[in-house]
């Protein structure tokens, strides 16, 4: 090791363009390991799909080369921060370790007699067997109305079986799941195999002591067939069913859900729906019981009672509203799960949904491989697949700065540009279409984690798909249709190949545990730190995310940079100096550079629209007294130090780093532009001028507006703003760069021009309807 | 029906690969679009069937435990020219592929690959139908 101090501060020699060009080079080269890395990531989600063959070879192949690559990013992060982040290294070797373990057929981990559901999932199948695994992952990791629980793990299992007293451990475990689920409840003990082995019937437990739970556990490992080793063994919280049945996601003489109710008091009076397998889930037919009219209903309602609408209630047992609900459960449930199911279900009386057990369906038939919608019908084409499959669904606009947590269950999302916060929108909505955005971005890959049929990079979607609409997309076939295509829908459904039961599904499903899951995904939280990085896709983003941060800063954390060798830029309407790390100035240029000997495409863009005519007012900005005591002291110290005073450039052919110092104002656009979208970041960050406080907020929400218009990820802070912009084509960034060149020059202006709040939207909607002609509209 | 004319006599694949689940995988699939499939791990019982029988198409992987795919392709070859062969491999540079088409490889497919990719390309081989 090394004596040397890790966290080297940065000296002379580290300010030259050997230096910048470092920088630029680790960064460039963590774009695309990161690249890289999510394609292999692809391959390997797709093989989870089903509809791929792979072998064991492929699983080894692809953990290896992925942990170099993320090795490799760890170490080009460490290399551009002066190892600030060198705890990653140890995340990113325990996440290796488990890899490997698990490649190498171990991985159950030693663990004490019990898990409870909120610790477990897949990875935990060895632990809890498959059931459990099912239901925890679904209730935890998906979100959906699942029955909660615990395991009695194979240690627990031993133990138990020879006799060890478990009393005390049993009685906390059952403690910690009413306190979890709001109180006591029935609960339902079941074995629970590996694999897709039969689990047999559950034991009920009504009054759930310990010396009841204990003899149940008893009773279902004593009827635990065969020689071979006992599994483990579930427990699940049940309700008080006011109605409960069972529902088929696919039946396939109707090709629509099929669900079976019933009230517990009457098992034998069963009612059944046909439900449309998109929403808003409507029953196309249902058979129901005549009922006496003064029975009391599954809600609480008479079927001549009123509904809050003013309609009679009707005699079903399943109310509309609950009959969608359990459709677009069930449907989620198939979408994660990759094939139809059939679910059990319950209601409490007060409406409380809980998927009790599910078991995978027969795939559909044949469904013939030549899938097409009637081409008049076509309302888009085009984009690239993220996610493939099809469904159906209202279109919803989603706001830039929307997080899906309000977004309607089961509609389709359009979206301007695919960012991670968006992830939210993939737990509710049936597709997801994007304007911007790639198949190897963090999005694309949450899509395929909730198996949502996403479409990302279709240019024009929030125009051509009108809010309510009702569309089918064909996410695979790359086409959006009108109207809702059942033949289409039917023919996409999942399934065909998947059989979950092999050994090497299993360990894909494990290892992909470690690998895909993207828990760190808002930079602005406390918790986005290295150490609660639990998979490669953390590490792989946090590292992504450290670098852009780390670059936007280096003029503000090695102001020596421009001393030595910038170079002055000649004939902008702005003051530039500008070091060339590579290939971004015209060989012949001298000491003083024309616009026409910048070879740098990104801050060729920013310049075309940072001089465009028109762009500069010639009045001077207008500030009072009052804005210039009010900003003094509170302004961004960088704007205020006149060693810092000036504006930089640090380029190559494709990468810039710009630091402009415009009057009161401060700013940084950092770009790096490639052929591979994937790798293409916009990095601009704004902060405060001299202004009084009202007109530092009115400016903070204009550059906001701005921002995310051109599809920025936007933060602010007070009166600093930044925004990201991800996985976009190199011609939409350069326009957005270009567009950022306007904004440095009208920014300037700005302050004097809003006067009064409502100018703040209406300046923001002119600003970014002046750059239509060529970016397309704001979300 | 996705496979060949019921009134021809079925067209007969062997597939050669020492990763069980890639047999369990090709073999039902090749079965359900009208093939007769025999499937093997182990490539000496795969040879003997070929010197055995005659084989329209043959699926081999190149790299396998202990056997040189691209010996066996060259031995299916000798033994029945006209049997076409699709490599599938793990590994695959531009330099395998190149011999395997060399040695009479039909067409060369890059692990993993998709089961309908797999059976285009052996329709393709065999003239039967195309799609649908």
């Amino acid at each position: 090791m090394a004596s040397a101090p890790w966290r080297a501060k940065h000296t002379a020699a580290e300010s030259g363009p050997d230096s910048a060009r470092s920088l630029f080079h680790n960064f460039r080269r963590i774009l695309e390991q990161n690249t890289a890395a999510l394609e292999i990531m692809a391959d390997m989600e797709r093989a989870q799909g089903g509809e791929y063959v792979f072998d064991q070879t492929f699983l080894e192949k692809s953990a290896h080369e992925l942990g170099r690559l993320v090795q490799r990013t760890v170490h080009c992060l460490n290399g551009l921060s002066a190892n600030s982040h060198l705890d990653l290294y140890d995340r990113f070797q325990e996440v290796r370790d488990r890899i490997e373990t698990i490649l190498s057929g171990g991985g159950a981990e030693a663990t004490g007699p019990f898990l409870s559901f909120d610790r477990a999932g897949w990875d935990a199948e060895a632990l809890v067997g498959a059931r459990c695994a099912l239901l925890a992952e679904l209730g935890q990791r998906f979100g959906l109305p699942v029955a909660d629980g615990f395991a009695l793990t194979p240690a627990g299992v031993k133990a138990f079986l020879e006799g060890f007293d478990l009393d005390e451990a049993l009685a906390a475990e059952l403690r910690r799941l009413f306190r979890r689920v709001g109180r006591q409840r029935p609960v339902a003990v079941f074995a629970s195999p590996a694999g897709e082995r039969d689990p047999g019937a559950e034991i009920l437990v009504s009054e759930p002591t310990v010396e009841h739970v204990r003899a149940a556990l008893r009773q279902t490992l004593d009827a635990w067939p065969g020689q071979g080793e006992a599994p483990a063994v579930g427990l699940r919280e049940t309700q008080e069913a006011s109605v409960r049945g069972l529902v088929r996601t696919l039946a396939p003489e109707s090709g629509t859900l099929a669900v079976a109710a019933s009230v517990p008091e009457r098992p034998g009076e069963e009612e059944q729906y046909l439900v449309r397998r998109v929403a808003p889930f409507t029953p196309v037919r249902s058979h129901i019981l005549a009922k006496p009219v003064d029975r009391v209903l599954p809600d609480g309602l008479k079927s001549l009672g009123g509904t809050p609408d003013g309609a009679y209630r009707g005699s079903a047992l399943l109310p509309p509203a609950w009959l969608a609900r359990l459709a677009g459960a069930a449907m989620a449930a198939e979408r994660i799960l990759g094939r139809p199911q059939e679910i059990a279900w319950s209601f409490s009386a007060r409406g409380r949904l809980r998927l009790e057990s599910l078991r995978p369906l027969d795939p559909p038939g044949d469904r013939g491989l030549e899938i097409s919608g009637d081409p008049s019908l076509v309302l888009a084409r085009g984009g690239e697949t993220a996610q493939s499959g099809a469904a159906a669904g209202q279109v919803v606009h989603v706001a830039e700065a929307g997080t899906g947590e309000d977004f309607p269950e089961g509609a389709v999302a359009v979206a301007r540009a695919a960012l991670p916060r968006l992830s939210g929108v993939l737990r509710r909505a049936a597709a997801l279409v994007t304007e911007t955005g790639t198949a190897a971005g963090h999005l694309a890959t949450v899509a395929r984690e909730f198996r949502v049929p996403a479409l990302f990079g279709l240019r024009g979607a929030l125009e051509l798909l009108r809010s309510g609409e009702t569309v089918t997309v064909d996410a695979t076939g790359r086409t959006i249709y009108a109207g809702v295509l059942e033949g289409l829908l039917s023919a996409r459904t999942p399934g065909l190949d998947l059989d979950p039961s092999d050994p090497e599904y299993l360990l894909l499903r494990r290892m992909l545990r470690h690998i895909l899951p993207l828990r760190l995904t808002d930079p602005s939280s406390p918790g986005f730190r290295a150490d609660n990085c639990r998979t490669y896709h953390d590490i792989l983003h946090f590292a992504h995310e450290q670098a852009m941060a780390e670059l936007a800063h280096i003029q503000d954390r090695r102001p020596g940079l421009h001393a030595a060798h910038a170079r002055r830029l000649v004939g902008s309407s702005m003051d530039i100096r500008i070091l060339d790390t590579g290939g971004g100035l015209d060989p012949a240029a001298g000491s003083e550079v024309r616009k026409d000997q910048v070879r740098c495409e990104p801050l060729r863009a920013f310049l075309s629209g940072l001089d465009a005519p028109g762009a500069w007012s010639s009045e001077p900005a207008e500030l009072s007294l009052r804005d210039v005591l009010g900003g003094l002291g509170q302004a961004d110290p960088l704007a205020m130090d006149p060693s810092a005073a000036g504006n930089l450039a640090i380029v190559s052919d494709l990468s810039l780093n710009l630091s402009l110092r415009l009057g009161y104002h401060f700013s940084v656009v950092d770009a790096h532009l490639s052929d591979a979208p994937g790798q293409n970041t916009v990095y601009f960050r704004f902060v405060g001028g001299l202004a009084e406080e009202i007109r530092r907020q009115r400016r903070a929400r204009l550059i906001r507006i701005i921002l995310e218009g051109l599809g920025f990820l936007v933060e602010s802070k007070g009166d600093l703003v930044f925004g990201r912009l991800k996985a976009a084509s190199r011609e939409d960034l350069d326009l957005v760069l270009e567009r950022l060149g306007a904004l440095t020059a009208f920014s300037r202006q700005m302050d004097t021009a809003m006067t009064e709040d409502a100018d703040v939207q209406r300046l923001g909607l002119a600003f970014l309807q002046l750059g239509d002609t060529g970016g397309g509209g704001a979300a | 029906m996705n496979g060949p004319a019921d009134t021809a006599p079925r067209k007969r694949i062997l597939v050669l690969d020492d990763e069980p689940i890639v047999c369990k995988r090709l073999k039902p699939a090749f079965q359900k679009a009208g093939y007769e499939v025999e499937a093997f791990t182990d490539s000496v019982q795969a040879m003997a069937r070929v010197e055995q029988e005659h084989f329209d198409a043959v699926i081999t992987d190149l790299k396998m435990e202990g056997v040189d795919g691209m010996h066996f392709l060259t031995r299916v070859k000798e033994v029945s020219p006209d049997t076409a062969v699709v490599v599938i491999t793990g590994f695959a540079t531009l330099e395998t592929a190149k011999e395997s088409f060399r040695k009479g490889a039909f067409d060369f497919v890059a692990k993993p690959f998709k089961l309908s990719d797999i059976l285009d390309t052996v329709r393709r081989v065999l003239g039967g139908e195309s799609r649908g």
